[in-house]
């Protein structure tokens, strides 16, 4: 919504550079062809977020998190509908029976899913703004939306936004859908957008 | 200030000495700077032997590996985790044997060392996840388990109920005739003979019930006394003779001559009998026999019941003793409780049954050995 068509194309070609090599990382963790599609991407008011995400989430959700500072500071989560997150990790984990609950074991599977994910996406913009960016460790939540919501955003005086780009793995014969959503300050999501413009005018020069 | 820099010493000293994971660092170079008391302890590889050392020449499976990358990723701020479902170890070190795993599984961590703000270095931390594994596996067995037991109590309901209702349909079709017609005296004696066959099914089936609840409570009991082992025998045989003719079924016997006194339940030893010729003649197709065998030795005598029937894969004989086990798609009825019952009933005399099949289309022996005096009465449950 408050991308320019312009900065979409850019940043939707800077996301499938990043997960073209998390695909090419999950391929060769799980020894199947994975591939990952962002269908769409849009930047939001956070305070949009819960509408926003809640209309494709109902169920408890299982996100990997990770908080990154530096110049441009924010947090990146990989959101995925509990059901969803079990595929997920059954199908690249070889398990030879669907589970029911992802167990401790799973949790961790799918924790480093998630962190190959962010760095690579994250890893991707750090470049582009040529800035140092470091990042926490990964954490794993299963909640519900708007506690996480809730989390993230309590205590945050600045005005921030979220990038959503909407992910779908895609391994063996399963399709899982998801989020990718980075959220920045203001500030960084107007130098990150600058960033990208100037790439893409690179690009075409 | 200063009670905060103790704060730190204390714990690196904790992280040296008692944490419950690995914990390695190296500089910017990789040189390894710290190496704590569990990775001493686990790898069998001291402080002193690898400190100094640069981590990929210390251990080269680290870039074969190809984590090589994710410490120079940590050098730029990145952290990465690797999780045991998909590398299963970090650096190879055994497992303890109770676990009976190839080597020990591992979650490993590795981030940035960051020193006032720059990162000076790299931090890995190794957790064990053996044990746990270990638990999670065993806890999805037991849940395929309960999923297993629940399919066959869900199996066992529809035939009990299948089961239940089939003879009491032919019982009221059979008094429906007799209530509201006059059949002649040669279809009266039928319908009579159908009751009560009908009947005695049903009763057969609430008996099997009725003790295999007995045996899951404790409270199958024998009751015994001085008996004729070939009459027992005899009395069973007679009681399956008609349904061998019907089928088309061959019925061998091979009895000693000899009487012989034993101290069993009468009518718990006719049971057995009885069960093992039933299932054997359910068995075995037109034209195929069944024989029985009965041996008198030192210590007890023994029966054997062959048939040339459809036999038991190698797959199935280690289940057949369980309750409700039904060979799968079973198209002859049953509730698959009667191997169990004379399992327990065998075993409450001190006896042993055993079973062997040459495989499906071979045909099937059940052997039972029997003391002379039965040893125990009632069943532990």
């Amino acid at each position: 919504m408050l991308l320019t068509e312009k900065q979409n194309d850019a940043l939707s070609e800077l996301i499938n550079i990043a997960f073209a090599r998390t695909a090419a990382a999950l391929s060769s963790l799980s020894g199947h062809r994975v591939l990952l599609e962002a269908p769409t991407i849009d930047a939001y008011g956070i305070d949009e977020l819960p509408d926003v995400i809640g209309n494709f989430m109902t169920e408890e959700v299982a996100t990997v998190h990770q908080i990154f500072t530096g110049p441009v500071s924010g947090d990146a989560l990989l959101l995925l509908n509990y059901h969803g997150a079990i595929m997920l990790t059954d199908s690249l984990c070889e398990h030879q029976r669907p589970s029911r609950r992802l167990d401790t074991s799973s949790q961790e599977a799918l924790t480093e899913v998630g962190n190959i994910l962010l760095n690579a996406c994250l890893g991707v913009f750090g470049n582009l703004l040529k800035v140092h960016v470091s990042f926490s460790m990964p954490r794993l939540h299963l909640e519900s939306l708007d506690q996480l919501l809730r989390s993230i955003t309590i205590g945050s005086e600045e005005l921030r936004y979220s990038v959503v780009v909407s992910t779908a793995f895609h391994v063996k014969e399963s399709s899982v859908s998801g989020y990718l959503v980075i959220i920045l300050g203001v500030s960084s999501l107007d130098r990150l957008l600058r960033a990208v413009e100037m790439w893409e005018e690179d690009q075409k020069g | 200030m200063s009670d905060f820099s103790n704060l730190n010493s204390a714990l690196a000293d904790w992280l040296r000495e008692s944490a419950p994971q690995g914990i390695l660092t190296t500089d910017a170079y990789f040189v390894i700077s710290g190496w704590n008391r569990w990775m001493e302890h686990h790898s069998g590889r001291s402080a002193s032997s690898v400190i100094g050392l640069n981590l990929f020449d210390a251990f080269p499976e680290l870039v074969a590996s190809s984590f090589d990358r994710f410490y120079t990723d940590a050098l730029n701020g990145q952290t990465t985790v690797l999780a045991h479902r998909f590398h299963k170890y970090f650096i190879k070190m055994p497992a303890k044997p109770e676990y009976l795993l190839n080597e020990m599984l591992q979650t490993a961590r590795i981030s940035p060392l960051v020193v006032g703000k720059k990162v000076r270095g790299t931090i890995t931390s190794i957790e064990d996840v053996s044990e746990r594994v270990v638990r999670e596996r065993e806890l999805d067995s037991a849940r395929q388990d309960a999923e297993q037991a629940n399919r066959a109590k869900d199996k066992f309901l529809a035939m009990l109920s299948h089961d239940l209702r089939t003879p009491l349909t032919a019982i009221m079709g059979w008094t429906k005739i007799l209530r509201e017609n006059s059949p002649p005296e040669e279809m009266r004696q039928k319908a009579l003979e159908r009751i009560r066959r009908n009947a005695e099914v049903q009763l057969q089936l609430i008996e099997q019930m009725v003790d295999v609840s007995r045996i899951a409570a404790g409270k199958f009991q024998l009751q015994t006394e001085t008996i004729d082992v070939k009459d027992a025998i005899e009395l069973a045989l007679d009681a399956v003779q008609h349904v061998a003719e019907e089928k088309g079924v061959r019925l061998k016997r091979v009895l000693p001559a000899e009487l012989k006194i034993t101290v069993a339940d009468p009518k718990r030893l006719q049971q057995v009998v009885w069960n093992l010729l039933s299932n054997a003649i359910k068995f075995t197709p037109k034209d195929g026999q069944v024989s029985i065998t009965l041996s008198y030795e030192y210590d007890g005598f023994e029966l054997r019941i062959s048939d040339t029937g459809i036999g038991i894969s190698q797959e199935n004989i280690g289940s057949i003793f369980k309750p409700l086990w039904q060979v799968d798609d079973c198209l002859e009825g049953g509730l698959g409780l009667g191997l169990a019952i004379v399992q327990e009933v065998v075993t409450l005399h001190g006896g042993s049954i055993q079973v062997d099949s040459a495989g499906l289309g071979n045909g099937t022996t059940f052997a039972v050995k029997m003391p002379w005096a039965a040893k125990s009465v009632v069943s532990s449950g």
